[in-house]
């Protein structure tokens, strides 16, 4: 992977790292990565699995309940009377 | 052998929080043990299953302080039945390890302490070791039952994907995660087995199927599976096939094609969805927050992002990389095939007969040999554990001899549902075999 890819990604994943973690992640990744390409010698058919087993599918169906759900939303939240609050956008 | 489970009661669960809280600075077998004063059959659950009131942090800083309001569906279904959680165990962080040493505290082998516990449900398989008839909930992904099982010596059964809820779970991966169990014996294993298993309307990927027990009598060794296995190992597993060769087992060695393509295959699709499920912690909705508001959008998230562990941050950037739409194809996508292909040439076999390995293709290292081994290096460990985790295989892992002290572990497969055979085989096993445990915690 190059350099200039890493940093991207860095970026996307907002990630940061020291110069030393850096240089070591960057060294393991491209290992990993000639680990990985090793499945490129699989002549490969277009017979996919999603699941390893074979999953109905079924979705719940929409149902309106009054939970009073606001007490348990917030249970981890910080305690503001009434609003939370976040980082600016 | 019958079922059988600790049972306290609230004064007995006082001296039992105590005697653990004392092993516990040694072993670092719990990330949590609950003092809320309570009686039933004891049981522990891995810190990445949401047990309503105690923390859960799958060992990751990111979520430290997180206290889920509500129980994971096997944890509902067990309390139900008279089971009450002891403590959350210690994990390699959010199931990213072989050797449970990828956590703030690294958990230590119960039968000796310089040796690993194996992961990345290293403190399940612990607590099981050292506390009386001990059952725990764990997780496993690619082996992380199977492993520390075999390196703590007890029996642990990961199901057929889908056969257990996993509502309630912290995701690691969502094709490849089963919860499943630890115990001491098979008949505890069934009994717990009874309880949680079957579908769940809270997770739409349980499915309805019976888990069902159609026994075999042929046991299948994949050679191209065990050929780069220690030889201690592998002379140990020879005499434990001369033994079921004796109890009427016909041995057959064959080979799969394609199988080397496991391991590769299993890290694509376990790190792409690794770094899509470890994108929501942003230190703000879970666990851990950042107080400076003052921050930008992306400086907020970056500096929140900074508590993951190293090995977290490698998978969450190579799965993003993987993901990318130029690789897609060439590794996503390929992964997939793989992983069909596999189970097709595996389910030929399991149609007529199990498939054994050792679990393990190592002696269980020291804590010391494995710090500072590369990434690559760790994931080949996982080479036995992978394929039946990555074709959602029932398999079980069960201790069969003791090498200087320390336990060795069997890895028994079968076909998709037919988990209650693995259990019903392990049961004849333990009929000529003692198992020896690390201590007698009561």
């Amino acid at each position: 992977m190059e350099k200039a890819d890493f940093d991207k990604l860095l970026k996307v994943t907002r990630i940061s790292l020291g110069k030393d973690e850096k240089e070591k992640l960057s060294a393991d990744i491209n290992d990993i990565l000639i680990f990985f390409d090793k499945i490129n010698q699989f002549s490969s058919s277009n017979d996919y699995t999603f699941h390893p087993v074979e999953i109905d599918g079924k979705t719940r169906e929409d149902t309106n309940v009054d939970k009073a759900e606001n007490k348990d939303m917030l249970n981890n939240a910080e305690r503001y009377r009434f609003f939370v609050i976040g980082p600016k956008v | 052998m019958k079922e059988e489970f600790l049972y306290v009661d609230k004064e007995g669960y006082s001296k039992l929080v105590n005697h653990l809280e004392n092993r516990n600075s040694e072993l670092n077998a719990f990330n949590f043990i609950d003092k809320t004063e309570k009686e039933g059959k004891i049981i522990s659950v891995k810190d990445n299953i949401c047990v309503q009131g105690i923390p859960a942090t799958a060992s990751s800083k990111v979520l430290s302080g997180y206290v889920p309001n509500f129980n994971a569906t096997v944890v509902d279904r067990l309390q139900k039945n008279g089971f009450a959680v002891v403590g959350k165990t210690n994990m390699d962080e959010f199931g990213f390890g072989s050797f449970g040493i990828n956590s703030d505290k690294i958990a230590h082998n119960p039968f000796d302490q310089r040796y690993v516990a194996g992961g990345s449900s290293s403190g399940s398989a612990i607590a099981t070791a050292i506390i009386k008839n001990h059952i725990s909930i764990a997780e496993s992904t690619g082996g992380s039952i199977s492993t520390p099982a075999s390196f703590c010596g007890v029996v642990g059964l990961t199901p057929t994907y889908g056969a257990i809820s996993r509502y309630g779970l912290i995701d690691y991966a969502n094709s490849l995660d089963k919860i499943g169990v630890m115990g001491r014996n098979s008949e505890s294993l069934k009994y717990v087995m009874n309880i949680v298993s079957g579908q769940d309307e809270k997770d739409t990927t349980s499915v309805s199927n019976t888990l069902e027990e159609v026994r075999k009598d042929k046991l299948y060794v994949i050679d191209n599976f065990t050929k780069n296995i220690n030889q201690t190992v592998l002379d140990r597993f020879e005499e434990l096939l001369s033994r079921f060769s004796s109890d009427g087992y016909k041995i057959e060695h064959v080979k799969i094609d394609n199988l080397d393509y496991s391991l590769p295959a299993y890290y694509i699709l376990s790190m792409a969805e690794a770094s899509t499920n470890l994108a929501k912690y942003q230190g703000f909705k879970y666990g851990h927050k950042l107080k400076q508001f003052s921050m930008g959008y992306n400086e907020f998230f970056t500096e929140a992002r900074k508590d993951f562990g190293m090995e977290a941050k490698r998978r969450i950037i190579l799965g993003t990389f993987i993901r990318g739409k130029s690789f897609k194809q060439k590794y996503y996508e390929k992964a997939l095939s793989i992983r069909a292909e596999i189970i097709k040439r595996m389910k030929s076999f399991l149609k007529e007969g199990f498939i054994i390995s050792p679990t393990a293709p190592i002696l269980t290292p020291k804590i010391d040999e494995v710090k500072d081994i590369t990434p690559v290096e760790e994931y080949s460990m996982d080479m036995l554990t992978i394929p039946p985790n990555l074709c959602g295989f029932p398999h079980i892992s069960f201790p069969y001899n003791y090498e200087k002290g320390l336990p060795l572990g069997a890895q028994l497969i079968t076909d998709h549902f037919n988990d209650y055979a693995l259990l019903d085989f392990v049961s004849h096993w333990e009929e000529g075999f003692k198992y020896r445990f690390a201590e007698e915690i009561s």
